[in-house]
């Protein structure tokens, strides 16, 4: 077993400028990864240290320059055949070795299922510390990194500090927002990848999409409407879907729903669903339980209805209506259609 | 046979916490302690395995002395004994000490194990980083988010179905292997009679620090590179509207605002 670096070893110092790590998703650079340029461009001001995104893959150099128009200023490629698809053993390999010799004082990821995998396995090679899903980042008096992040499915925030360097960090995707995309000019480093079959101890033999259909839309969406108990039953959800159509959101549910197949698995939004953080999320018929509200209050705007006037969701939203929601969402879908389509005849 | 150590965590039970109306913060007295959800599901499948090939299980957890109860509790699902690492010296570690010492137990004491298997994350601070860090202390490989798991005793491998972002990876990989599993690999059995009364006579082998020895500075909080510097409440939201009177009146109010913020846009053809 590997002994451990005391921390007190670590020259600071020595250490200096911020790395992103880019995912790759669909062929392209992930949303998560250019919304931590945006956050790091935040920390510039205090931290002062330039920002480099480090991407892996097959034949990724070509995003170098959409990776430098959403604020990387520099770009560190590495490509290889055996990165062509995500494993431990690969990545961490070709990644510690670039931050070993780079010795950035920060090092991002987008908290994404595999960015997950693989800062857990860096930090833990690296013996360093990391803050995991993190919602916030700042810097102190001190000009130390502060790391929020919620305890206890979101009922608790607590801010981590890191003693050793890098200080790894995994940021939840929607916590920080993308730079406006302009034209800029960027240093790039091709690294020389160094992978022999033997590195990877694992052999990936097939890969699949799941049954159930991706839902990338429901994090993307500006509007997210979800469905909870209050409607009833399966039948009673068509009323939601026409209301869903005419506002043009897409459709969310809580637990309970998800688990009785009224609305698909996937769609489920809260602590073991999904977190999304739209302009405009509706609660319809659903109470608020902590560990749905993890999922969604991070939403601009956030409107209630439920028939309930002491339902938890009261005490978290911008507009509630305490109301039967088969009389309240009809003459919603009503008046959104209104609106929407008479311009359509103008 | 297969050999399996079972990462468990005793955590307060979520759903159960309050918080308190004046300062706010999470109140953990009186809140019933669990054995961590991901955690029962990792018992059943190495129950699950044991069935098949035959082997021993041993439950491996980190925690106060109360976490006893804990480990009782997968012992009466019919697993074979377990280990508790309990000192003060332990306390207010983070991931990464909590992987070193972790991984030191199963050096010193069941080194002959096929597979580890760790929840996908623990529900009170849900970093799910553990596993991870303690396959690679061990210098093991580590699969996450596994959904199916076949073990070949005799080929000395695994065949598992990894499930990310509506992906699934079929993977084939050595033993010994360290997997976190998750919700949806299998339903965790109760506690039988039986195996309640035999657990009764299995016994809980706990270790301080000074037994398990090593350096003890790479223990607890010492050890961890990480520390939490503040703990608060999130801030209130700032309260919002809410209408009860005529569902007609709520609802052109609300239309008017979502208009205004420009939420609603008539449709440009
Ligand atoms: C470990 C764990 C993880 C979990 N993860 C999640 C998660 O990811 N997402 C999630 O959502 N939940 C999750 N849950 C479940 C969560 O605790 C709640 O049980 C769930 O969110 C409740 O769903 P609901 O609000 O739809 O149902 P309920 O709590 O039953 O609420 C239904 C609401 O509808 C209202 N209502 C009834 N009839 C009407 C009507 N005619 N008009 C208007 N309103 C009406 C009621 O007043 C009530 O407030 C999790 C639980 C645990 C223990
Ligand atoms: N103190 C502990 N004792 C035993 N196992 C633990 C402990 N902490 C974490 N684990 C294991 O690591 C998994 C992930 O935990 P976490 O990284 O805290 O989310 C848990 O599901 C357990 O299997």
């Amino acid at each position: 077993m590997m002994a451990q670096v005391s921390s007190a070893l670590i020259d600071i110092q020595s250490w200096r400028g911020v790395f992103v790590y880019v995912e790759m998703k669909d062929g392209k650079p992930r949303d998560a990864s250019l919304e931590l340029l945006g956050a790091s461009h935040k920390l510039k001001e205090s931290l002062q240290e330039e920002i480099t995104a480090v991407i892996l893959g097959k034949d990724v150099a070509e995003f170098a320059k959409i990776l430098a128009s959403y604020g990387a200023e520099k770009v560190i490629v590495a490509e290889h055949d055996m990165l062509g698809h995500y494993t431990s053993d690969a990545y961490t390999k070709v990644l510690s070795k670039i931050v070993l010799e780079n010795k950035p004082s920060v090092v991002f990821y987008p908290a994404t299922p595999n960015c997950r995998d693989l800062a857990s396995k860096m930090a833990a090679r690296l013996k360093t510390g990391l803050a995991a899903d993190c919602t916030d980042l700042k810097v102190n008096g001190n000009k130390q990194l502060v790391q929020i992040r919620p305890d206890f499915g979101g009922k608790d925030l607590s801010e981590i500090l890191t003693k050793t360097r890098p200080q790894m960090v995994t940021v939840r995707p929607g916590a920080f927002k993308k730079l406006q995309p302009k034209d800029s000019k960027v240093r790039v480093q091709k690294v020389k990848v160094d992978l022999k079959p033997e590195d990877m101890r694992v052999k990936i033999l097939n890969v699949e999409k799941a049954k159930i259909e991706g839902s990338d839309d429901l994090v993307k969406s500006q509007i997210v409407a979800s469905a909870g108990m209050g409607f009833g039953s399966r039948e009673n959800i068509a009323i939601f879907e026409e209301f869903v159509k005419a506002i043009g959101a897409s459709p969310g549910a809580s637990r309970p729903v998800v688990e009785r197949g009224w609305i698909a698995r996937d769609r489920q939004v809260g602590q073991s669903g999904k977190t999304v953080a739209p302009k405009l999320y509706f609660a319809i018929g659903i109470s608020g339980s902590v560990q749905h509200r993890v999922g969604m209050e991070n939403s601009e705007f956030i409107v209630a209805i439920n028939n309930d006037p002491n339902a938890p969701i009261f005490k978290f939203c911008n507009f509630g209506i305490v109301g039967d929601l088969f009389k309240v969402l009809p003459l919603i879908t009503e008046e959104v259609k209104k609106i929407k389509g008479n311009s359509a005849s103008s | 046979m297969v050999n399996i150590i079972v990462c468990v965590k005793q955590v307060p039970d979520v759903a159960e916490l309050k918080i308190d109306p004046l300062t706010h913060n999470v109140v953990r007295e009186g809140v019933p302690s669990i054995v961590n959800p991901d955690d029962r599901i990792g018992v059943e499948e190495a129950l699950r395995i044991k069935e098949k090939y035959g082997g021993r299980i041993t439950i491996l957890s980190m925690g106060p002395p109360q976490a006893k109860a804990a480990l009782f509790e997968c012992l009466s699902m019919g697993t074979d004994d377990a280990i508790l690492l309990s000192d003060r010296t332990f306390a207010a570690a983070d991931t990464l000490a909590t992987a070193y010492t972790l991984a030191r137990a199963i050096k010193m004491y069941r080194n002959d194990f096929d597979l580890i298997i760790c929840g996908r994350r623990a529900i009170d601070a849900e970093t799910g980083q553990t596993g991870i860090q303690i396959a690679e202390q061990l210098e093991i490989p580590h699969l996450t988010y596994v959904k199916n798991v076949q073990v070949f005793p005799d080929e000395k491998k695994v065949v598992v179905r990894r499930e990310v972002e509506g992906q699934i990876e079929t993977i084939e990989a050595p033993i010994p292997i360290l997997l976190t599993v998750m919700e949806g690999l299998n339903k965790p059995r109760l506690p039988n009679l039986r195996e309640i009364i035999k657990s009764k006579k299995k016994e809980i082998r706990v270790v301080n620090a000074t037994e398990l020895g090593g350096d003890l500075s790479l223990y607890g909080l010492k050890g961890s590179p990480t520390w939490v510097a503040k703990v608060y409440p999130p801030p209130p939201k700032p309260g919002g509207t809410i209408k009860s009177g005529e569902p007609k009146e709520s609802v052109s109010e609300l239309i008017n605002i979502l208009a205004e913020k420009k939420l609603i846009v008539k449709r440009v053809e």
